[in-house]
């Protein structure tokens, strides 16, 4: 059960990893894009 | 992509809200939503994947306050349809601020942050692990502070609390953060707007105080009654409130500070709502080494209960116990944080029982005495039935007391506790039939 480290260049389920948008209290945003969708995320 | 954070010393109230998170933006759909592309759970790596909504929240309109009435009166028509929508989706937003809305293109408002919602047809993890009322102090609706979060209009009270700050300049119950200063609003009323801003609209003010009421059934019935009235300020109906020029006077705000009971309508039943969706069965699973046969016990005397109440819902518990002196620290020596590494393991453990999501909740509580913090959940949450494993290890029982001879003894509700047959320990199967004893 390894973590993944979650830094830009890095995938996750088929998402690319691009660079952090927010630093919240209680989460961060990643901006993310994946092959298949088209909207921004 | 939205990942919680989950490191040393943070709030384990940031684990719970992410995980009503998780459950409740995929449910929801329509422009007033973002999108949801995909989520992860805490097994590996916990996130979710939300449509990116461009443009800057409402926050950021802050420096501009007060802005004019019609500005106001667009922006906050166009936030009652999205909550009126979100409502109709059965989901409470609980957390209306600037920082919550966005725009799009289009014009519509889009809600985000559901960390700390309400949807009316899922176990309430915030309502059910935490006594305090999680929020943003100067939106918070007054019925909050008792506990109730599931009133729709608790949403509405958030939004006049915005409209009064974005056209008055002023918040109306300050910024107290404290629960003390945050309780005032259960009895005093905000200074009408017409006294801080002369020229303040009659209907504007009507709409506004009416959103403040401090007892729910006075404000607007729904979110799309509001959004209406916004649509339609000449249909606006003035009471005595579109005029009023001074706060309540004192016997008023003492009538109702002294006599609570009177005044405020008794929350919804809980009773009620117990019996429309069956019973609370919970189960207290020990996640340490060593307990794996009589896990095994617990999930067949689980399945047995199941298999009998088919709407019954199941909680799997179990106690992270803090030391009573110590300094905790919320990571293993691995770096795995311990309230995540529980959770998982309940999940792995529920796992065979093949329960559908609305039916299964798991609930990490950190506490000191483990018998004492399942005695108060079960109570808290109106459990029906406990199922507790009773420990086969004399010398721990001798050091540690026994928690299931304690909740045995001290529940208000039906107890069965389950020993593993000794054969099954000694051995360490666990395919025997357990042997459970009705306390």
């Amino acid at each position: 059960m390894a973590k993944p480290s979650i830094e830009p260049g890095a995938e996750l389920d088929g998402f690319a990893i691009g660079e952090r948008v927010h630093q919240g209290g209680m989460a961060t945003l990643w901006s993310v894009t994946h092959p298949g969708i088209t909207v921004p995320l | 992509m939205k990942i919680p954070r989950i490191s040393e010393g943070e709030d384990p109230a940031a684990i719970v809200s992410f995980e009503m998170e998780q459950m409740i933006v995929p449910r929801l759909a329509g422009p007033h939503v973002p999108l949801c592309f995909g989520s992860g759970d805490f097994d590996r790596q916990p996130y979710v994947v939300i449509e990116r909504i461009p443009g800057k929240t409402l926050y950021d309109r802050l420096g501009d306050l007060p802005i004019p009435y019609e500005e106001a009166r667009v922006i906050a028509g166009k936030i009652a349809t999205a909550l009126a929508d979100l409502h109709r989706q059965n989901v409470i937003h609980h957390d209306i601020k600037p920082s919550s809305i966005m725009f799009r293109d289009s014009g519509e408002a889009v809600l985000i942050d559901f960390g700390l919602s309400h949807h009316n047809q899922l176990p309430d993890l915030l309502q059910e692990e935490f006594r305090l009322p999680y929020g943003t102090a100067p939106y918070m609706a007054p019925e909050r502070l008792l506990g109730v979060r599931d009133d729709p209009r608790s949403d509405l009270f958030s939004l006049g609390v915005l409209l009064y700050f974005f056209t008055t300049g002023v918040r109306p119950f300050g910024e107290s953060e404290t629960l003390r200063g945050m309780k005032r609003r259960l009895w005093r009323d905000p200074y009408p707007p017409r006294k801080l801003k002369p020229d303040y609209p009659l209907w504007l003010q009507e709409i506004v105080l009416r959103c403040l009421e401090i007892e729910p059934v006075w404000r607007h019935p729904t979110a799309s009654q509001l959004a209406f009235e916004l649509a339609h300020p000449d249909q606006v109906k003035l009471t005595a409130r579109s005029e009023r020029l001074q706060r309540d006077p004192l016997t008023t705000v003492w009538r109702r500070r002294f006599n609570r009971g009177l005044t405020l309508p008794k929350p919804k039943s809980d009773v009620a709502a117990q019996l429309a969706s069956g019973p609370i069965v919970a189960v207290a699973i020990d996640t340490e080494e060593g307990s794996g046969p009589l896990n095994e016990c617990l999930r067949a005397t689980a399945e047995q209960l199941l298999a009998t109440l088919p709407s019954a819902r199941l909680a799997c518990i179990n106690v992270l116990k803090l030391g009573r002196i110590t300094i905790d620290r919320t990571l293993d020596e691995q770096g795995n944080n311990k309230h995540i590494d529980r959770l998982v393991a309940l999940r792995h453990w529920a796992s065979p029982l093949k329960l559908d999501e609305s039916r299964l909740t798991v609930h990490v509580l950190e506490a000191i005495d483990p018998a004492s913090a399942i005695l108060e959940f079960t109570a808290v949450n109106r459990v029906d039935h406990i199922v507790i494993g009773a420990r086969q290890n004399s010398m721990m029982r001798t050091f540690l007391g026994s928690v299931s001879a304690k909740v045995a003894a001290e529940a208000a509700c039906t107890v069965t506790v389950v020993r593993p047959p000794r054969s099954a320990v000694a051995q360490d199967k666990s395919s025997s039939t357990p042997k459970a004893i009705e306390a």
